[in-house]
């Protein structure tokens, strides 16, 4: 039995007062259960996706294993005896996902029958597995809705609030319509639920001030209203209203209506601002952030680290194995960056198999530390196409804020560094501390 | 979280019903206000506000009734009307928020 929870990264040595990256978050625990020789490549999949791994073996002893209750989620192999007859006695513990190449309908429903939720054909597509592993255990990072309310009857506020908490939100209310925009640059709401007609200022003229902001231009607004007039409807929709809700309000309409509003609006927002094939920053939001964030360590007198990545041999993955095999090698590092990052660092695609990365408050030398356990990290991870096994590695150049005045001055540092990196035999980092 | 929220709204509720019977004060105020054939605009606009607060709330504690009848006082208020048509209307809402029950659901 292979216990790979114990793997946990060395901490980073801390210099100076700056927040030091942590690498392990609160991993789920997947149980993985493969003959011998398959347990390893795929608890390095795993902890490269976000969880831990632990093996075990059912050959010999059901009872012999931990019980299930305790993991998120179990990942099956095919590779050990009679998988379907195990799975039938523990798939009620916890999902569980076969890895098989046996995918005729007869074994699907052998399968589904045992209990299994989801089958991952043979060779193992990682970010298939990181997909349903997302589905099935949950996101990680799942931050509750932020409603802000605008209505000056501070009963009606209230009911709105509690009857939105009930359902899992959080909700700010506010019954001066005047100290809206000091509200909304605190909070960052994900939608503003507002009366239309309130004393001194309505509604509508309220919202067209709040699109005056690019920033606000994709909130949705939705409007409460006993207005029963379409024309004054018509109007509140035309100056940025989303959707109009009329008094008196039904309860389970308004969670679900807020909910779906909401949503939609992160989704729209993320498909702006992210890449699709990789879910990170694309090119423009991640320069933008960069300004800011540069402008931010002038500001307050703080250090942060540029990372450029690039993938080795990215060109010949995608000759040798074809685009989907390249694909999912971008898919990968993104999650393990991702996952081995901390929330508050800034993840882009910087370009077709260049990635950027912005490490908040650390100095040179502790991005280095970092982006070297993401390197030898990614590089375990085992890729698979049809019947090759192949392995990635990737190359990056650091610089650190203090020495470059501007943004361009920045990039081009860490430009610099990542060429020297592939120059020097790639699969390493550089930065100018040690470059 | 389940009877915490129902705690909550019952205690919203009464609020409202609450808030309710004095806007209903209020309205029997202005009622005595009204002269002959004319009325301030003072009076017309504070009875539009407590019509347009009674309309939007009501319904949503269940006072289906109060909501019905302050939508109507509140349409006649915005517009032409004839005083006693506007003081019928009123006495409606005033009697209708008197009748409610202490719970919603009426």
């Amino acid at each position: 039995m292979i216990d790979v929870q114990h793997r946990t990264v060395p901490s980073i040595p801390s210099s100076g007062t700056s927040v030091q990256p942590v690498i392990h978050g609160d991993r789920p625990a997947i149980s993985i259960f493969a003959a011998p020789e398959r347990q390893e490549a795929l608890a390095e999949t795993l902890l490269a996706i976000g969880y831990q791994a632990v093996s075990q073996c059912l050959q010999a002893n059901v009872n012999h294993a931990e019980p299930l209750r305790s993991f998120s989620a179990a990942v099956v192999d095919d590779s050990v005896d009679n998988p379907l007859e195990w799975v039938a006695l523990n798939s009620v513990e916890c999902p569980v996902i076969l890895v098989t190449s046996e995918l005729s309908t007869q074994s699907r429903l052998a399968a589904a029958r045992a209990g299994v939720s989801a089958i991952i054909p043979k060779p193992l597509d990682v970010s298939e597995l990181a997909e349903w592993l997302n589905d099935l255990v949950g996101p990680h990072r799942e931050t509750p809705l932020s409603i802000l309310i605008i209505d000056d009857d501070e009963i009606l506020a209230q009911t709105y609030a509690s009857t939105l908490e009930n359902a899992g939100m959080r909700v700010v209310v506010e019954t001066n319509p005047s100290a809206v925009l000091r509200q909304m640059t605190a909070l960052y709401p994900d939608l503003i639920l507002m009366d239309v007609q309130m004393p001194g200022i309505d509604g509508v003229e309220l919202a067209r001030i709040i699109r005056q902001s690019r920033l606000h231009l994709a909130l949705p607004i939705v409007f409460l209203s006993a207005e029963r007039d379409l024309a004054r409807q018509l109007e509140a929709r035309t100056w940025g209203g989303d959707d109009f809700i009329i008094k008196p309000i039904d309860p389970g309409r308004l969670v679900s209506l807020v909910r779906m509003r909401a949503d939609r609006a992160i989704t729209l927002r993320s498909m702006m601002d992210r890449d699709s094939l990789t879910g990170l920053l694309n090119h423009g939001r991640f320069i933008e952030r960069l300004y800011q964030e540069l402008e931010r360590c002038r500001r307050i007198d703080v250090e942060m680290s540029l990372v450029l990545i690039d993938l080795d041999h990215f060109k010949s993955i995608n000759d040798s194995y074809g685009h989907p095999s390249g694909d999912q090698v971008l898919r990968t590092l993104a999650r393990t960056l991702s996952v081995g990052l901390r929330r508050i660092d800034i993840i882009g695609r910087y370009g077709g198999e260049e990635f950027g990365v912005l490490l908040l408050d650390t100095p040179a030398k502790a991005a280095f530390a970092v982006a070297d356990k993401i390197r030898q990290r990614f590089s375990a991870v085992e890729f698979s196409a049809k019947t090759n096994k192949f392995f990635v590695t990737f190359s990056a150049g650091i610089a650190g804020s203090r020495g470059h005045v501007t943004p361009e001055a920045l990039i081009s540092s860490a430009d610099d560094q990542m060429y020297l990196a592939k120059a020097e035999g790639r699969n390493r980092i550089v930065g100018e501390q040690n470059g | 979280v389940n009877g915490t929220f129902e705690i909550q709204l019952e205690t919203l509720r009464h609020k409202f019903r609450e808030r309710a019977a004095t806007q209903s004060d209020a309205l029997e105020r202005l009622l005595s206000d009204f002269e002959g054939d004319s009325i301030r605009t003072e009076t017309q606009k504070e009875i539009q506000q407590i019509a347009h607060s009674l309309a939007g709330a009501g319904g949503t504690f269940g006072f289906l009734g109060i909501s019905a009848r302050a939508a109507a006082l509140e349409d006649l208020v915005s517009e032409i009307f004839e005083l006693p048509a506007l003081a019928s209307a009123c006495q409606s809402l005033i009697s209708e928020i008197r009748r409610a029950p202490l719970r919603g659901n009426d």
